[in-house]
């Protein structure tokens, strides 16, 4: 009996620190505290709703929020990385490719003010590729039905349609890529689309047959200028 | 002569024989007693051997893993594993998106100056851009890959694709 009492509490224990070793919202927003933000209400309802819909997880908000504590910035530009993030994340945004970026700049020891500006940039053209989409059609719970295969399109899959579509204009832009070859921006967004392995080729048939390469382009275009590219 | 006679005789033999040994019989145990530290081996050369024997297979690990770091050749045909050739640094790490871009050392150099990381094998299938930091400063990317993109301050990343299991990318 005493043998089965200690195995029952060294369960418990186990377990009590496995769920431990997972950071909750609550270790977000305790970070948020102690990095200093000024509006940590609107943080803390975007995150909390970031994590509701799964479009960031409590352990990557953490680490960013860390990393964001090592910066030597002023407050005020560390916390505008989260507070971009925490408005997308209010706007139903996919944010895994803010989030990469926040990380990437970080590493490279680019300025903050520069990371704003570069996750705003691509805030926008998400918010663009969203709309546009959403014009076709595409959002959640949409059922494509491509000969005998039926799709019913899920957030996760329509996140990362937004996301890879967005990520390849604003690499072709980037690159130096000809702002009125509409078909080649449409050819490398199509492109990105198929080479995701969790895009399933119906959708992204259907995108190609749904979105004309001048719609692609106008997106392209809307880019260059915000990023000042000729 | 019958068994059982034979046996009687034996005994009285061996009982006469006895009693006339009595008293070497009684120190035998002694004596025995006496000699063993003499017979016992010397403990000491057996630590030497063990000593000597654990030198050795520390030496054969060391000089293997230095041989295994310097003179291999890294496995830069796998598709698993990214390569990166820089003779002259003194240390090169992988950032990538699939390590929150937290900088990973690289394995090497080998002979020919190549740094080397094998990819984690729980990295799901995907588009991945990546970089390597020679030196704990400066930004390379890889030439190997096949496509690349312009980033913060037109820095160059690379791509690789991961394939599903089992499918080539």
């Amino acid at each position: 009996m005493k043998r089965l009492v200690s195995l029952l509490v060294l369960s418990i224990c186990v377990s009590w620190i496995g769920v431990e070793a997972q950071p909750t919202p609550e270790d977000v927003y305790k970070c948020f505290v102690e990095l200093g933000v000024s509006d940590l209400q609107t943080l803390q309802t975007a995150f909390a709703k970031g994590f509701a819909d799964k479009r960031i997880t409590p352990d990557t908000a953490l680490k960013l929020c860390q990393r964001l504590k090592q910066s030597a910035a002023p407050i005020s530009l560390r916390e505008g990385v989260l507070q971009i993030i925490g408005r997308a994340l209010l706007e139903e945004l996919p944010v895994t490719m803010l989030v990469d970026k926040a990380f990437e700049g970080l590493t490279k020891g680019i300025p903050l003010d520069v990371i704003n500006d570069d996750l705003l940039e691509r805030k926008t053209t998400l918010g663009e590729v969203k709309t546009l989409l959403a014009s076709k059609g595409v959002t959640i719970g949409l059922t494509i039905r491509f000969g005998a295969v039926t799709l019913t399109l899920t957030l996760e899959v329509v996140d990362t349609t937004i996301t890879e579509a967005a990520g390849a204009l604003e690499d072709y832009v980037r690159g130096g890529g000809k702002l009125d070859d509409a078909n080649a921006i449409k050819s490398a967004v199509q492109l990105r689309l198929s080479r995701n392995p969790f895009i399933p080729q119906t959708l992204t048939s259907y995108i190609d047959q749904t979105v004309s390469a001048a719609e692609w382009a106008q997106i392209a275009q809307n880019i260059a200028k915000r990023l000042k590219k000729p | 002569m019958h068994e059982h006679e034979w046996e009687s005789l034996v005994k009285e033999t061996l009982t006469r024989y006895a009693d006339a040994h009595r008293d070497r019989i009684a120190t035998l145990e002694y004596e025995i007693v006496e000699e063993l530290p003499e017979r016992r081996p010397n403990p000491h050369p057996r630590w030497g051997f063990a000593l000597a024997g654990a030198v050795a297979v520390a030496a054969i690990f060391v000089i293997g893993l230095w041989v295994g770091l310097h003179l291999s050749v890294a496995p830069c045909s796998d598709p698993d594993v990214l390569c990166l050739v820089y003779p002259h640094a003194q240390s090169v790490s992988v950032a990538a998106q699939f390590t929150l871009w937290e900088p990973v050392p690289m394995n090497g150099p080998d002979r020919s100056g190549v740094w080397w990381i094998r990819l984690p094998q729980e990295i799901k299938p995907g588009r991945y851009e990546y970089g390597f930091i020679v030196d704990g400063t400066r930004w390379v990317y890889d030439p190997r890959a096949t496509e690349f993109v312009h980033t913060f301050d037109d820095k160059i990343n690379s791509v690789l694709y991961i394939a599903p299991r089992g499918e080539q990318p």
